[in-house]
């Protein structure tokens, strides 16, 4: 027996349909906001993070990491229908990177809690801003020892 | 395949012990006594425990972990899984109990074997403590004491039952056990105990003076104890004189020399074999078991080195040298390994002035500061303040720990050994003498 992980965790194109189907399951609550996912949209969803997994050097059990952004940023005033799946793409990206970036120490729902609200804040809707200033300032805050509470989300925090 | 064949039809030879699972339906695939669809159902069962570990790591809190540390838990999970199925009298029982029983009830016993043995090897350790052969040379206690403690300390068997952690310096005569785990600590442990129990039967000062003979700094030398005492014995009883005094005599080696050195490797293994028997009434079955298991390796080396005429090499006179007053060193009572485990987190957020300050505070055992050595990340700067700071005593037990920078492999051992040397050679000439005599007397 090969114990080889991508074996065992395997994302087969079945798995992945299903999963798309999950996402457009939510258009039911994200519609109040003015946004839905089309059927391609939602499979380009499933399959991003897929390749955001990989890239990232991370294995996903269950799923619900963007059913979680989905909820968390459907509301955000900065989402139009016309980036909306763009942006989650991006997120998803996001995401995974910086749960490495801050080696683990934020859950899920801390990270995206995080995200949301530098996304909508300070950010002031740019991913770019939220790659390369938000998120890299409080992976470093961490690393020094910080804790996310201590973080300070304006922009004098950031690097 | 008739009922006949299909009974007994795995080769128990073919099985790799430490990556049991793996080897046992890799070969029933092969001939045919799995099927590709029992062992997808397998592999999904595999999937299914290995979502739930990676969600008991993290509490719940990450629905993703990294590649690597989900690598390590899925081997942790054949580790497990493997115990219950070693422990069947054949592996076609094995392979049977796989099919018919859950992942689930062999995770659970394997798991409920891990706690059984560890607390066996708890109580191996603490027997082996309490009767441990008196020397010098400090890998003996250390690896025993020291570096065991260290495996219990680290050891978390529900996620990573396949992880070693400790090196075990001291090297049995028969080899660490290519075992992994748990079921290393356990096979290492009755190594040392037979060792131990075998060495416990001669005076440690003639051991000593013996060993003295071979190298002045083997109290320094992680070199195995045993070998050279055992083949002393039994070169005594070859030559039908007490074995138990290690008292070999120039005339004895070249006699033993001109006895044994004609024979075939064979023969001078029968040779040593008959000798062993002499010594059996008086050691424990299983440590004279256990130096059956060495005869081979012991004949091996006696007949390479009677070709080379190093007799010395293996039948040695002991050193007419004295054993000198000596200190003895105490290692020190370690904190428990919760409160341990938590002072390694409290000082992984620190650095500089901060970790040193909190170290000299909270740690109290030289135990405990050498696993921190070797357990947490450490600048330069941050051991030669620390060792600024040491107190006298400590500054003695250190230098005595650390003597050679040859045999350091950690840079954080290293910068160690540069410090306290730094510190010893800026002393004043009549301190640093004193300082050297004191050291010179230090036993563990």
């Amino acid at each position: 027996m090969e114990t080889n992980l991508s074996l065992l965790i395997g994302q087969g194109a079945l798995l992945e349909r299903q999963a798309a189907r999950d996402l457009l399951a939510l258009n039911d609550e994200t519609a109040a906001h003015g946004l839905r996912l089309s059927e391609s949209q939602a499979l380009s969803l499933v399959a991003a993070r897929t390749d955001s997994l990989k890239k990232t050097g991370r294995v996903e059990f269950g799923g619900g990491v963007i059913e979680r952004l989905i909820r968390a940023f459907c509301d955000s005033p900065y989402l139009t229908q016309e980036n909306y799946a763009q942006t989650l793409g991006e997120l998803i990206d996001l995401f995974y990177e910086f749960k490495n970036e801050t080696l683990d120490l934020l859950s899920d729902a801390e990270l995206v809690s995080f995200m949301k609200q530098a996304f909508d804040g300070p950010c002031a809707g740019s991913i770019d801003l939220l790659a390369w200033q938000a998120l890299p300032a409080l992976a470093q805050h961490l690393h020094e020892g910080g804790s996310l509470k201590s973080f300070r989300l304006d922009t004098e925090a950031w690097v | 395949m008739n009922e006949l064949n299909r009974a007994n039809a795995l080769h128990p030879e073919e099985l790799d012990e430490r990556k049991y699972l793996q080897s046992l339906t890799e070969q029933a695939l092969r001939r045919g006594l799995m099927t590709q669809r029992e062992f997808e159902s397998l592999e999904e069962g595999l999937a299914a425990l290995l979502a739930a570990q990676a969600d008991r790591l993290n509490g719940g809190r990450s629905s993703s972990i990294r590649v690597e540390q989900a690598q390590e838990l899925l081997s942790g999970l054949l580790f497990t899984l493997s115990l219950p199925l070693k422990a069947c009298p054949t592996p076609d029982a094995a392979l049977e109990r796989l099919r018919t029983e859950s992942l689930a009830s062999l995770e659970a016993q394997g798991l409920e074997q891990i706690r059984r043995r560890l607390s066996v090897c708890r109580l191996m350790q603490q027997r082996l403590l309490s009767a441990l052969f008196r020397t010098p040379n400090r890998f003996y206690r250390l690896t025993i004491e020291g570096g065991i403690n260290g495996f219990f300390k680290l050891y978390r068997p529900q996620f990573f039952p396949q992880e070693t952690h400790i090196t075990a310096d001291y090297p049995p005569l028969l080899g660490r056990p290519i075992l992994d785990g748990v079921e290393f600590i356990e096979g290492y442990l009755r190594e040392i105990e037979a060792e131990n129990a075998i060495l416990r039967r001669f005076d440690p000062d003639d051991v000593h003076r013996l060993l003295l003979s071979l190298s002045r700094e083997y109290a320094g030398s992680p070199i195995n104890l045993l070998e050279p005492v055992l083949l002393s014995a039994l070169g005594l009883a070859l030559l039908e004189k007490n074995p138990w005094r290690l008292n070999l005599t120039a005339d004895d080696q070249a006699h033993l020399q001109s006895l044994l050195a004609p024979l075939e490797l064979s023969a001078l293994r029968d040779q040593l074999s008959q000798a062993l028997t002499k010594l059996r009434d008086s050691l424990p079955a299983h440590a004279f078991a256990y130096a059956e298991r060495c005869l081979t390796l012991l004949a091996r080396h006696v007949h390479a080195a009677l070709r080379e005429g190093l007799t010395a090499r293996v039948f040695p006179i002991p050193s007419g040298v004295e054993s000198e007053a000596a200190l003895l060193l105490s290692y020190g009572e370690r904190m428990p390994n919760d409160e341990y485990r938590h002072l390694v987190a409290e000082l992984n957020g620190l650095t500089g002035d901060a970790r040193v300050q909190q170290t000299l505070a909270k740690v109290s055992s030289l135990a405990d500061f050498t696993d921190l050595l070797a357990d947490l990340p450490w600048r330069r700067e941050e051991i030669e303040q620390l060792v600024r700071l040491l107190p006298d005593a400590d500054f003695l037990a250190l230098m005595h720990l650390y003597p050679d920078e040859s045999l350091l492999e950690r840079p954080s051992e290293r910068w160690l050994h540069e410090a306290l040397t730094a510190r010893r050679d800026a002393l004043a000439p009549d301190a640093k003498r004193r300082f050297e005599a004191a050291l010179a007397r230090i036993h563990d």
